[in-house]
């Protein structure tokens, strides 16, 4: 079961109606997109969406919680319908959510939500609240608030997030027998079912982990709250993360916990719970900008993991980081996946994100050709080379000028070792002539732009540009 | 010799056989030239100029019979031919074949007969009733004949007032009531003592609703004529209907003490006695009517709908059978049977009877209301909306219909639209306290404040025995931070029994969320008269009141509940021997013996061996099994031979001071149970503790002696144990022993004994028994017991396999529902072929810990659909989410 469309309107950031084709197939998908272009509200959508299936709606609740959502710039009732459809057939469910309508009640949608897995860059954010203090690392209060929320806890039929609440104060008053047996049975409750699930993660977020290429001995060490009637406080509230670096030594360990790294375990954890959750016909994962706040070498390791234990997920990914999402559109397949950008304009008085069909650029280029926009033509022909050469180089390992930060490398990093490359019977990749129509237009296709130059271009120029590239594209998929 | 007087039949064709009856009955005064009579029978019929050849008939006629019955007074032809009569001044006698509404009609105006109106088809010997009609119309005939050739004649004007009243009665019947008013008004002006004319008078004003005019002239034709029967039951009804309980109860004694066979004014009367709610009374009366009229259906349908007050339904309805057996095509009954249908739960068959009653009369608004009103319960909102516009299309001022609609938009989140027809409701009806409540309850959600107090004062002032505006209004003070004034209209919604924690929990989830929400600190004070720790129960209860001024259920309650209670025999049926509480041990420090007075007895005679029995307390107990006691009941029960137990007897000499003060016809040395008691206690049974937070029964297969203050439900069965620790009956019982609030909760027997048994193959009994077993044999392992994380696993493993019993019992109440949304369980965990407890060699942890490692793996289908189980909508109403 896959969801393959997702119609939103007039909800949070998206004034208007939205559309985002998901194919028939269902595939997964990453936004691109500026801060406050929506992206986050996609990821919203999603999360409410399913949520709003276990919602009460009884008299004391008189809304289907949609309104709270509602765009607060347009009166029109908005809307969000998803369609939902079994792998390579026809049938194909669609529900909605709006202010009057609430089809989320039913099985699909419900277990759905039971079996996926959402996280935001803010959820991730609270690794900076976990101050490594020497050799240890208290991550109680992320796993129990963030990262475990979905576990339920079958003793209770609520999530452990319900139950940690349930126990906080106000505590009972000093001779209230039977409430303070009721507490500390809660408490006994609680510590079951959370040191049962650690123990059950430790091996899945170590062989995670292994993933991101860290070695380690890693345990959850967790002893019980333990409720103190004198002080009125419930101690203990501890899970100490011991990792053991194989290759490092001991004493410098809280410095190797960086927030990169607390990042991956976090992640690693995180992952590690929705993998251990039966399954349901249709899993989501969704993770809003989180892989942020992982180092660059972490961030790729995380598209593998996803291939590797998330098959049969659908995935929506979403980054304000260009380059990242770059390179996720050339690490990935496009059979399985969607691109999608989303841009911030400003029509009207309002701002509003701008959904763009992430089609393919040079189409863009000619389009805009056509429309005798050589500027915006011009930005796109640049993409268009830019994506080509980039995709060559990735997929042939070609050697790339090294550089801390990816966005600081240039297009010709790339196109260097193209020029220059050859195949494995010494015969170069490209064609000096191609070579030379190519740098020819290098002031198009290869220089930053500025508007002066490209006012004076001239547009059978611009075209030629684009013959260029189009033949380079050609060129180098052959090889 | 004199030519025959002229008579006209008029009748409806229903009534066909008692015209041919009458006719009989007249051939003596035919043969004796006296009278001839007509009916439109001996007419050509097809003819088109039919109509015109009846009036001129009864134009040409001295006298009109007219046959009085329900089908009659319906008939346009008889009200014709009754028109044309009343025209041409001829004589009109009515004759009353059944009960209907002519006292209500022209007819009434007229000597009826038979005598005082009773009916044919009431006399138990009917040719005394018909012989009765006949005498009269002799009589009537004479008096005609007399009067054409004697002069003692009434005055002129008594004869033109006399016209001019049987005018106002044609006038009045075609509905031209202003005119009629103008005729009687003249009549009465040329005779001022035409009785008569003063009751139809006051009938016409009726009509018009001129209550206090009808009432003038009712009191005047009293005063005329105060032996006036009829008079006095129309004034009675007049009061009754202005809400004057007392005078007209006093009219009625006065028609009943003039004709104490004046069924319907029993009848009346009782009514009047409901609207005062002395429902006993009532029913007595309406017993009365019946017993008068036992083949009148408005009797039994007015006793129904007396039943249904006090709650009676199945009496109601048995009535509500009576009257539609009675009259077939009663939709007044059939109305009234759909309400008590509704009321208790069935509401199919309410739906039906509505229906029905909307069939028989497509302009009759209540059923649509009540239809209304199932559909609503049955979650059918929509269709319910459609049956209240139907419902005021039909009867503008319909308060019920109106405020029904509110709750109905009020519930969808139609804020706007429900404001409206609650504001509607309250205009028609300003003295009602719920659509106050309910409007008030919409502008606390739209923030204003100061409206939504104005609604819950005015609620509370039209009825204050509602806890629910109270409670509105601290939470609208809340709002304002008025603290003193929340604090007041809190402690009031608490003292008068409303859960307010839970109330403020199901909106809010608790104070700290609150003050989150609203960025404001609560005074502690108020702070805690919202919390209450360690509650597992928060009643969803609504504080929407519902159209019977009740919080409004959430169909999915009501329905469930209906459900579960559908599905078995009551516990009560289904075993056999008597469930009860255990022994009354006080004083139990005397009684209960540890185990070394235990063995200083023995030590000391070794008969006392004999009556020291293993006993244990409800408040010994947990699930499942039940430990080995470590105290014993000296248990000397009534009649035993003490002396024969020397050291016990020295041993209670002791305490001789208690044991005698103690109340009751025991010696002072015994416990208040005979030996027959140790039956229910010897044998194998399922205890519970008197109160506990979750369902604790546990297997006692030892028969050991159990306290008070625990419950004891003998049987073998042990899958019952199941059943009962299930969430299901966990829930089942807190709902129909009205304990929401109260927590723990406390076992009663009238409530235990509800709880429906399904009708289970033997191969589910066995399965489930089993995991029973299995639990019973976990709870006594010490690792089970043990609070070191380092045995996490079993206890998850414990509380695991309780869950699987959930889900069987999930699949036995709810089979359809778990199935539509494909979720197995016997069917899975029967495939695994289990191993029974005592088929398990060796180690029987490890072999539980691997079936509980298999059926716990992430992809075993128990594991995947105890996981899901919140998909099916019943479970999240078991589980509190819904």
């Amino acid at each position: 079961m896959r969801i393959t469309d997702i119609e939103i309107k007039n909800f949070r950031a998206f004034r208007g109606t939205y559309h985002i084709d998901l194919s028939k197939s269902g595939k997964n998908l990453i936004v691109y997109g500026e801060n406050g272009s929506g992206k986050s509200s996609l990821y919203l959508a999603l999360k409410l969406f399913l949520e709003s299936g276990l919602d009460a709606t009884d008299a004391s609740k008189i809304d289907t919680g949609f309104e709270k959502h509602q765009n607060i710039f347009v009166e029109e009732p908005g809307h969000i319908k998803l369609d939902f459809s079994e792998e390579h057939q026809r049938i194909q469910e669609t529900y909605e959510w709006s202010e009057n309508l609430k089809e989320t009640h039913n099985d699909l949608i419900i277990e759905t939500l039971k079996a996926s897995g959402f996280l935001d860059y803010k959820d991730l954010l609270k690794v900076h609240n976990v101050e490594p203090q020497v050799g240890v690392v208290n991550v109680f209060n992320l796993l129990v608030e963030t990262l475990l929320v979905n576990t339920i806890n079958y003793e209770t039929d609520r999530s452990l997030a319900e139950d940690w609440n349930d126990i906080q104060e106000p505590y009972p008053r000093r001779n209230a027998k039977n409430q303070i047996t009721s507490l500390e049975n809660r408490i006994d409750i609680f510590n079951i079912e959370l040191a049962n699930r650690l123990d059950e993660l430790s091996p899945k977020v170590r062989e995670i982990l292994g993933k991101f290429g860290y070695e380690v001995d890693l345990s959850l060490d967790f002893k019980g709250i333990t409720y103190n009637q004198k002080n009125k406080t419930l101690e203990n509230q501890q899970i100490l993360l011991n990792v053991k670096f194989f290759d490092k030594d001991i004493s410098e360990q809280y410095l190797l916990l960086n927030e990169a790294k607390l990042s991956a375990i976090a992640l690693s954890i995180f992952l590690s719970s929705i993998l251990l959750q039966p399954e349901s016909d249709l899993r989501i994962l969704a993770l809003d900008d989180v892989l942020i706040g992982l180092d660059m070498s972490n961030r790729l390791p995380v598209l593998d993991i996803l291939k590797e234990y998330f098959p049969d997920h659908q995935i929506f990914l979403t980054t304000y980081d260009k380059v990242w999402y770059e390179i996720v559109k050339q690490r990935t397949e496009e059979k399985d996946w969607k691109y999608a950008e989303f841009y911030f304009s400003q029509t009207d008085e309002y701002e509003i994100p701008v959904y763009a069909e992430d089609k393919a650029y040079l189409d863009k280029a000619k389009e805009y050709l056509k429309a005798n926009d050589y500027k915006a033509c011009a930005v796109y022909l640049r993409t268009a080379f830019e994506a080509i050469i980039k995709r060559f180089c990735d997929k042939r390992n070609l050697r790339v000028r090294y550089c801390e930060n990816p966005k600081q490398l240039m297009s010709e990093d790339f196109w260097d070792p193209i020029k220059t490359g050859t195949k494995r019977d010494g015969t170069p990749f490209l064609a000096q002539t191609l070579i030379r129509q190519i740098e020819l237009y290098r002031s198009i296709i290869l220089n930053p732009l500025n508007h002066a130059t490209i006012a004076n271009i001239p547009k059978r120029e611009v075209e030629e540009a684009i013959d260029a590239v189009e033949e380079l594209e050609t060129a180098l998929v052959q090889v | 010799m004199s030519k025959p007087l002229k008579g006209f039949i008029t009748y409806s064709h229903e009534d066909a056989a008692q015209k041919d009856e009458l006719r009989k009955r007249l051939a003596v005064m035919e043969h004796q030239n006296e009278l001839v009579t007509w009916d439109d029978c001996q007419l050509t019929p097809g003819d088109g100029a039919l109509q015109d050849d009846i009036l001129k008939k009864v134009a040409d006629s001295d006298l009109l019979l007219y046959l009085v019955s329900a089908a009659s007074l319906a008939s346009k032809n008889c009200n014709k031919e009754l028109a044309e009569a009343l025209k041409e001044e001829i004589r009109v006698i009515p004759i009353v074949l059944e009960h209907c509404d002519w006292l209500n009609h022209q007819v009434s105006g007229f000597e009826v007969l038979p005598h005082k109106g009773k009916p044919i088809r009431k006399w138990d010997d009917e040719s005394e009733g018909w012989q009765n009609v006949v005498d009269g119309i002799r009589e009537a005939v004479h008096k005609i004949l007399s009067e054409s050739d004697v002069s003692s004649k009434p005055s002129q004007a008594e004869i033109l007032a006399e016209l001019l009243s049987q005018r106002g009665n044609v006038l009045l019947l075609l509905g031209k009531t202003e005119e009629a008013i103008e005729v009687y008004s003249q009549a009465i002006e040329l005779n001022p003592h035409h009785a008569f004319a003063y009751n139809n008078l006051g009938i016409a004003y009726e009509k018009k609703y001129e209550v206090n005019k009808a009432l003038e002239n009712y009191n005047q034709a009293i005063r005329l004529k105060d032996d006036f029967v009829e008079v006095y039951f129309n004034r009675g009804t007049i009061f009754a209907k202005k809400g004057e309980g007392n005078k007209a109860i006093e009219d009625f004694d006065k028609t009943i003490h003039l004709d104490p066979h004046f069924a319907l004014a029993y009848s009346h009367r009782g009514n009047v006695y409901e609207e005062k709610n002395e429902i006993e009374r009532a029913i007595k009366e309406h017993c009365k009517a019946i017993k008068l009229d036992p083949k009148e259906p408005i009797f039994y349908n007015n006793r129904g709908l007396a039943y249904e007050k006090i709650g009676t339904f199945d009496l109601a309805i048995k009535d509500f059978d009576k009257a539609l057996e009675l009259k077939t095509n009663y939709a007044i009954a059939y109305n009234n049977r759909g309400a008590v249908y509704r009321s208790k739960g069935k509401l199919d068959k309410s739906i039906e009877d509505c229906s029905t009653a909307i069939k028989l009369d497509p302009h009759y608004a209540e059923p649509y209301n009540n239809r209304g009103a199932a559909y609503r319960n049955s979650g059918e909102i929509d269709l319910a909306i459609q049956d209240y516009d139907m419902a005021i299309s039909l009867k503008l001022d319909f308060f019920q219909a109106y405020y029904n609609r509110g709750i109905a938009y009020h519930e969808t989140g139609k804020i706007e639209i429900a404001i409206k027809d609650y504001s509607k409701a309250i205009k028609i009806n300003p003295e009602h306290a719920h659509p106050y409540n309910n409007r008030g309850n919409i502008y606390l959600l739209k923030g204003d404040y100061e409206r939504a107090i104005e609604d819950y004062s005015k609620a509370i002032n039209l009825n204050s025995e509602l806890s629910q505006p109270f409670y509105n209004r601290a939470e609208a003070w809340l709002r304002l931070e008025k603290w003193e004034k929340v604090k007041a209209d809190l402690t009031t919604a608490k003292n008068m029994g409303m859960d307010i924690v839970a109330a403020f929990h199901n909106t809010h989830k608790d104070v700290e969320k609150y003050e989150k929400q609203y960025g404001v600190k609560l005074p502690e004070d108020i702070a805690l008269l919202l919390t209450e720790r360690r509650r597992t129960r928060y009643p969803k209860a609504s504080k929407v009141l519902d159209d019977r001024g009740n919080p409004l259920e959430s169909p999915n309650v009501v329905n469930l509940r209906e459900q579960l209670h559908n599905s078995g025999t009551p516990l009560g049926e289904y075993i056999k021997t008597k469930s009860a509480f255990g022994i009354n041990t006080t004083p139990t420090e005397v009684f209960v013996v540890n185990r070394t007075t235990r063995d200083e007895l023995i030590e000391a005679h070794s008969s006392s061996a004999d009556i020291l029995k293993p006993f244990l307390h409800g408040q010994d107990l947990r699930r499942w099994h039940v430990d080995t006691p470590q105290q014993w009941l000296v248990f000397t029960y009534r009649g035993i031979a003490i002396n024969d137990y020397p050291a016990i007897l020295k041993y209670l000499e002791k305490h001789r001071e208690p044991l005698s003060k103690r109340k009751g016809k025991q010696e002072w040395y015994e416990l208040p149970v005979s030996l027959d008691d140790t039956e229910r206690l010897d044998q194998p049974k399922l205890v519970c503790p008197n109160t506990y937070n979750h369902h604790t029964f546990a297997v006692d297969a030892a028969g050991y002696f159990f306290g008070n203050t625990s419950y004891l439900i003998p049987t073998e069965e042990k899958w019952l144990c199941g059943l009962l620790n299930s969430r299901t009956v966990e829930w089942f019982y807190s709902q129909v022993s009205n304990q929401l609030t109260i927590d723990p909760l406390r076992a009663r027997s009238q409530y235990i004994q509800q709880i429906p048994i399904p009708d289970l193959a033997s191969t589910q009994k066995a399965l489930i028994a089993k995991i029973v077993d299995y639990l019973i044999y976990l709870q006594q392992q010490p690792t089970i017991n043990s609070k070191d994380l380092a045995h996490a696993r079993d206890r998850i493993m414990l509380g695991y396999f309780e869950r699987v019993i959930d889900g069987l019992v999930y699949e036995v109440y709810l089979s359809e529902e778990l199935h539509k949304s494909d979720k197995h369980f016997f069917q899975p965990l029967l495939e695994e072929q289990l191993l029974l407890y005592e088929e398990i060699e060796g180690d029987k942890m490890t072999v539980l810990r691997d079936i509980f490692e298999l059926l716990y793996e992430r992809t075993h289908p128990i594991r995947r659909n105890l996981f899901f189980i919140d998909s099916v909508k019943q479970v999240r109403v078991i589980q509190g989410k819904l």
